[in-house]
C-alpha cells in the first residue's frame, strides 16, 4: 500500500511539472553584441581640391579659415588654392593641376562660368565630383552649388538697405566685382528688379565692375565720386566695393552724405561703419561657407546628397533649391553697433 | 529486471490488474498532459522573447530620437540675435552690464524653454566666457558655488564639439525634490564666427522616457529600465532603483533579444547611438497566469477523475479477482472434507459459469457419497432383519413345551420327528450366511415350522404348499417367507374353527409370486390402511407390532427396489392374502417346462 502511494505521489509531481532551471537561459538573441563602429582612421582617404576666385583678400581668407577647421574636424584632406588675380585663366591651371593630382572632389568660386565650364567638365569625366560654391558655372559643368544666400534675397536686401540710408531718393551707382561672375550678376539682377520694382524717386547712374581687386576699386570710387556730385549712395556688389567707396567718400570728405552699402566682411568695414562712412553691409559668415563646402563635398564622396531642411552640425539648417543647388543661410546685416561681434 | 518481472508475476491478480489499468490509463495521460503544458508554455516564451525586444527596440529608437529632438530644439537659441550677441561678449566693464545680459538671457531661457510647450524640460544651463545663464522648474543645488559650478560645466568640459548626454551620476548637479533626470549638453558654436559661445545643458525630466516606455507593458509585475552599459539604470519603472546599479548586466547573455531565468523573462535591446540598454522584465508567472489556472483545473480534474479511475479500476479488479479468491477458499474447505460450501454466485460471465460447474460438481460428489453410505446402512438393516428373523424364542418354547407334553403322553415317534425337525430348522438358521437361498430350502424351513405347529395345534391348523417353480433353480431371500406365516399363526387364529394356511408359489411373467393365504380372523379395513400407510413409511415404528410384515416388506425394497413391496389384502372374519413378488433370478435357470404355469387358486 505504501510503495502504491509513492507511485501515485511521483505521478502528481511529475504531472505538475516542477522542474528546474539554470540561470539565464536564452531565448530569442537579435544579432549580437553591435561592436561600436571602427573609429575613422585619422588618415582621409578623400582629397578635396577648393579653389577660391582669387587669393589673399579677407573675405577669402576667411573661406579658407572656415575650409581648414571643417578638414581638420571631419579629417578630410583639403588643398586649398586661388589665382593671384581673379580670373578665369589662374584658375583653369590650378584646375588642371587638382585633376592630375587625382583629387576626389574639386570646389571651386568660379570666375566665369563659360570659360571654366569645359575644364570642369573635364574634371567630372575624369571622376571627380565637381562643386561650386560662392559662385556659379553652368549647371552642366558642376554637380552641385553652394550658394550662400538666395540671390535674389539678397540683393533686393541690399537695394532695401540704401533706400532706408537715402530716404528713397537721389541718384547711386553700383561696383560690382566682375562682369562674368555669376553671382555678382545675380545679385546686380535683383538690386535692379528691386529698384525699379519699388523706387521710382531713385536713380542708378552707373555700374562699374572692380575685378575684385582692392585698388582697382578705389580708383574706380573715386572716380565715381568725381563723375556725380551729387552721388546719393553706392552699392558695393562684392567684398572690396564698399570698403573702397567708403575709404573715397572719406577722402574725399563726403562721408556721411554718401551712403555705402552692400556686401562685404565686418573685418574691412568695421572702422567705416563705426565712423558712419558706410551704413550697412550685408554678408554670410564666409568661415561658414568654407566648412560648409568641405562638409558638402565630404558626403557627397560618400553618396549622400543634401537635402531640404537638412540639420549640418557645425553650419545649422541648409536649404536645397531644385536638386543641385545648396542655400546656407540667410544674409546677415553688419552696423556700427554689432560689427564687434563678427569676426572675419 | 528479470527479478522485477518475476516479482510482478507473484503478486496477486488483484495487483496486477491494478497497475496495469495505472499504467496504460493514467501515466499515458499524465505523460501527455505535461508534454502539451511544457510546449505550450514554452512557446508562450518563446513569442513574447520574439515581440518584447521588438517593442524595446522600437521604444528605445523612440527614445534617442526623442532626445535628438531635444537637441535640436536647443538649436532655438541661434534664432535669438540677441542672446547670441550676449553669449558671443566675453568682458563687461560694470557689474550691472552683466547683470543685464544675465537677466535677459535668463528671461529668454525661461519663456522659451521652461515655460515652451515642452513640459519634460527642469531646467536649461547656459555656460559662456565664465558666466552662467539658467532657468529651472524647481531649486537646484549644483554642489559647487556658482561660480565653480560655471567650471565645472563650462570651459573645462571638454564636449569636443560633441553633444553629449550626461547621466545624474557624472553631473554634481541635483534637483530639490531629488528628481531623476538626464542633462544633455550641447557645445554652442558661433557659426559665422567659428568661435565656442559656451556650452548649453538641458536637465530633462525622465517623463519622457516614462511615456515612450509605459505602453509596452502594464502589467504591474513587469518592470522596465534603461541603463549604461555599464549598469548605471537611468531610469527604472520603480523609482527607487532609479540609479542604482544593475551588476548583473555582465552576465546577461544578449542586450538584443530576450532571456529566462528559473522565473523571470527577459528582453533588452541595446540602443545604437548612446548604446543605452532597454530591459523588460516580467515573471514568467504572470506570463502564463491563465495557462496556470487552467492547468491548476485540468490537474484537480486530473486527479478527481484519477481517483475515480481507481476507485472503478479497484472496483473491477475486485471484482474479477474476488469470486475467484471465494472460489479458492471455497476449494480449499472442500478439500478438508468440508461439503457444506455456498456459492452464491450469480452473474453469467466465466467465473460464474466455473463457480456453478464447481457447484455441480459438489452436488455430484456429495450425491454419490450419501449413496454409496445409505446402500451400506441398509445392507447392514438387511442383515439385521435377517437376524431378527431367525428362530423366534417364542417358537422354541413352544416347541419344547409341546416335546414335552409328547413325552408325557409318551408318543416317542412323535418326539423324534419333532426333534429332528427343530434340529434341521436350527441348522438351516444357522448355517449359511448367505442371503439368497433356494425355494426348496425356504419351503423345507416353513414345512418344518407349520409341521412342529401342527403337532402343537392338532386339529387346528392345517396347511399347503404348493409349488409350480422350479425349487432349486429359483432363489429368494432367506426367511423372506417364515415371518408371514408366523404373523398368520399368530393373528389369524378364531377360536373354534380350523386355521388354513395356504402357501402357493408360481409364475407371473418375470416375476415370481408368493402367496400366504390364511382363512382367519382378517382385518378391518382401518387397520388394513394402517398396516399398508407402515408399510409405504418405510419407519421403524412399532417394532414389535406387525414386525414381520414391515420385515418383510423391508427387505424386498432392499433387494429388489420399490417395485417389489409387500402386497396385503384382508376382510375381517375372512382371512388375509399376502403376496411377495420377486424378481425371476436373472442368470435364466428357470425350466422350459415351467412356462406353461399354473397360477395359484
Amino acid at each position: 500500500m505504501k510503495g502504491r502511494l509513492l507511485i501515485v505521489w511521483a505521478a502528481f509531481f511529475f504531472v505538475s511539472g516542477c522542474s528546474n532551471g539554470g540561470t539565464y537561459e536564452l531565448l530569442v538573441s537579435n544579432g549580437t553584441f553591435p561592436a561600436r563602429e571602427a573609429e575613422e582612421s585619422d588618415q582621409s582617404p578623400y582629397t578635396i581640391g577648393i579653389v577660391s576666385k582669387v587669393d589673399n583678400i579677407p573675405y577669402f581668407n576667411s573661406v579658407k579659415e572656415g575650409v581648414m577647421e571643417a578638414a581638420e574636424e571631419l579629417k578630410a584632406e583639403v588643398l586649398y588654392e586661388g589665382p593671384t588675380v581673379a580670373d578665369a585663366k589662374g584658375q583653369k591651371v590650378i584646375i588642371e593641376k587638382f585633376i592630375n593630382q587625382k583629387v576626389d572632389v574639386i570646389a571651386i568660386s568660379a570666375n566665369d562660368p563659360l570659360q571654366l565650364a569645359p575644364v570642369l567638365k573635364r574634371a567630372k569625366e575624369a571622376g571627380i565630383i565637381v562643386i561650386t560654391w560662392d559662385s556659379d558655372t553652368e549647371a552642366e559643368a558642376r554637380d552641385l552649388f553652394i550658394d550662400m544666400v538666395n540671390p535674389e534675397v539678397l540683393g533686393r536686401h541690399v537695394m532695401d538697405t540704401l533706400a532706408w540710408n537715402t530716404e528713397e531718393e537721389g541718384t547711386f551707382a553700383i561696383m560690382t566685382g566682375s562682369f562674368s561672375a555669376s553671382n555678382h550678376n545675380a545679385w546686380l539682377k535683383w538690386i535692379q528688379a528691386q529698384w525699379k520694382e519699388y523706387y521710382p524717386n531713385m536713380k542708378l547712374v552707373e555700374v562699374v565692375a572692380t575685378n575684385d581687386d582692392p585698388h582697382n576699386a578705389f580708383v574706380q570710387a573715386q572716380q565715381l565720386l568725381e563723375k556725380y556730385p551729387d552721388l546719393a549712395g553706392i552699392i558695393g556688389n562684392s567684398s572690396v566695393g564698399p570698403p573702397a567707396a567708403a575709404r573715397a567718400a572719406e577722402e574725399a570728405g563726403r562721408a556721411g552724405d554718401i551712403a555705402v552699402v552692400g556686401v562685404s566682411t565686418p573685418d574691412l568695414m568695421r572702422d567705416y561703419l563705426k565712423r558712419g562712412s558706410a551704413r550697412v553691409v550685408t554678408l554670410w559668415s564666409p568661415k561658414k561657407l568654407g566648412y560648409l563646402t568641405v562638409a558638402m563635398a565630404k558626403s557627397l564622396i560618400e553618396g549622400k546628397r543634401p537635402a531640404d531642411f537638412q540639420y549640418v552640425p557645425g553650419v545649422g539648417t541648409i536649404r536645397v533649391k531644385g536638386n543641385d543647388i545648396v542655400i546656407m543661410g540667410e544674409p546677415i546685416d553688419f552696423t556700427g553697433e554689432n560689427v564687434d561681434q563678427y569676426d572675419f | 529486471m528479470i527479478f522485477k518481472k518475476r516479482s510482478f508475476h507473484d503478486y496477486r491478480l488483484q495487483t496486477k490488474l491494478f497497475i496495469t489499468y495505472i499504467a496504460i490509463t493514467v501515466v499515458p495521460i499524465a505523460l501527455l498532459g505535461f508534454l502539451a503544458y511544457s510546449q505550450y508554455i514554452s512557446s508562450i516564451e518563446r513569442q513574447v522573447g520574439t515581440y518584447i525586444p521588438r517593442l524595446l527596440e522600437q521604444a528605445n529608437g523612440n527614445i534617442e530620437r526623442q532626445i535628438s529632438e531635444f537637441f535640436q530644439m536647443s538649436e532655438q537659441i541661434y534664432n535669438a540675435p540677441v542672446i547670441i550677441e550676449i553669449l558671443r561678449k566675453d568682458a563687461y566693464q560694470t557689474v550691472s552690464a552683466m547683470r543685464q545680459d544675465e537677466f535677459i538671457v535668463n528671461s529668454y531661457l525661461s519663456s522659451t524653454f521652461i515655460h515652451g510647450s515642452q513640459q519634460d524640460i527642469l531646467g536649461v544651463f547656459i555656460s559662456s566666457n565664465n558666466r552662467l545663464f539658467s532657468s529651472t522648474k524647481t531649486d537646484y543645488f549644483s554642489g559647487f558655488s556658482t561660480r565653480e559650478a560655471v567650471g565645472l560645466y563650462g570651459q573645462n568640459l571638454d564636449l569636443r564639439g560633441q553633444e553629449t548626454v550626461l547621466l545624474p551620476n557624472e553631473t554634481s548637479l541635483q534637483f530639490e525634490d531629488r528628481r531623476p533626470f538626464v542633462l544633455i549638453a550641447k557645445p554652442l558654436v558661433d557659426v559665422e564666427n567659428r568661435l565656442s559661445l559656451g556650452t548649453m545643458f538641458v536637465a530633462l525630466d525622465l517623463s519622457f522616457i516614462e511615456r515612450i516606455v509605459r505602453p509596452i507593458d502594464k502589467q504591474e509585475e513587469a518592470e522596465i529600465w534603461l541603463m549604461t552599459k555599464e549598469g548605471y539604470m537611468l531610469y527604472h519603472t520603480n523609482a527607487e532603483q532609479i540609479g542604482r546599479s544593475d551588476k548583473e548586466i555582465e552576465s546577461y547573455p544578449t542586450l538584443k533579444g530576450s532571456f529566462r531565468t528559473k522565473n523571470m523573462l527577459f528582453g533588452t535591446d541595446l540602443s545604437s547611438r548612446h548604446e543605452w540598454i532597454l530591459t523588460h522584465r516580467i515573471p514568467l508567472g504572470s506570463l502564463t497566469a491563465e495557462t496556470n489556472f487552467v492547468r491548476n483545473i485540468t490537474i484537480l480534474l486530473f486527479v478527481i477523475v484519477t481517483v475515480i479511475a481507481l476507485i472503478i479500476a479497484g472496483f473491477l479488479a475486485w471484482g474479477v479477482a474476488k469470486p475467484l479468491q471465494h472460489l479458492t477458499e471455497q476449494m480449499k474447505r472442500v478439500e478438508k472434507g468440508d461439503f457444506n460450501v455456498e456459492l452464491n454466485r450469480r452473474s453469467k460471465d466465466e467465473v460464474g459459469m466455473l463457480s456453478e460447474s464447481f457447484q455441480t460438481m459438489i452436488k455430484e460428489i456429495q450425491g454419490l457419497i450419501r449413496e454409496k453410505y445409505e446402500i451400506e446402512l441398509k445392507q447392514k438393516e438387511a442383515e439385521m432383519y435377517a437376524l431378527q428373523s431367525q428362530i423366534n424364542p417364542h417358537f422354541m418354547y413352544n416347541t419344547l413345551e409341546t416335546i414335552a407334553m409328547t413325552v408325557e403322553e409318551d408318543d416317542k415317534n412323535t418326539v423324534v420327528d419333532i426333534v429332528t425337525i427343530l434340529g434341521r430348522m436350527l441348522r438351516y438358521s444357522l448355517s449359511n450366511k448367505e442371503q439368497l437361498v433356494a425355494i426348496r430350502q425356504e419351503l423345507q424351513h416353513i414345512r418344518d415350522y407349520l409341521t412342529i405347529q401342527s403337532y402343537r395345534f392338532e386339529d387346528e391348523l392345517a396347511f399347503s404348499i404348493d409349488v409350480q417353480v422350479n425349487p432349486d433353480k429359483e432363489y429368494i431371500p432367506k426367511f423372506i417367507l417364515q415371518p408371514l406365516v408366523e404373523n398368520a399363526l399368530e393373528h389369524a387364529f378364531v377360536p373354534g374353527q380350523p386355521l388354513v394356511v395356504t402357501i402357493c408359489i408360481s409364475y407371473a411373467g418375470d416375476e415370481i409370486h408368493m402367496k400366504i393365504e390364511d382363512n382367519g380372523a382378517g382385518m378391518s379395513k382401518i387397520k388394513l390402511l394402517e398396516i399398508r400407510q407402515l408399510l409405504t413409511l418405510e419407519t421403524d415404528l412399532n417394532r414389535d407390532h406387525h414386525f414381520g410384515m414391515v420385515n418383510v416388506n423391508g427387505r424386498l425394497v432392499l433387494h429388489y427396489g420399490e417395485a417389489y413391496t409387500l402386497q396385503i389384502a384382508s376382510e375381517k372374519s375372512a382371512g388375509t392374502k399376502m403376496l411377495v413378488r420377486v424378481p425371476v433370478n436373472r442368470e435364466g435357470k428357470r425350466d422350459g417346462g415351467s412356462t406353461n404355469s399354473r397360477h395359484c387358486g
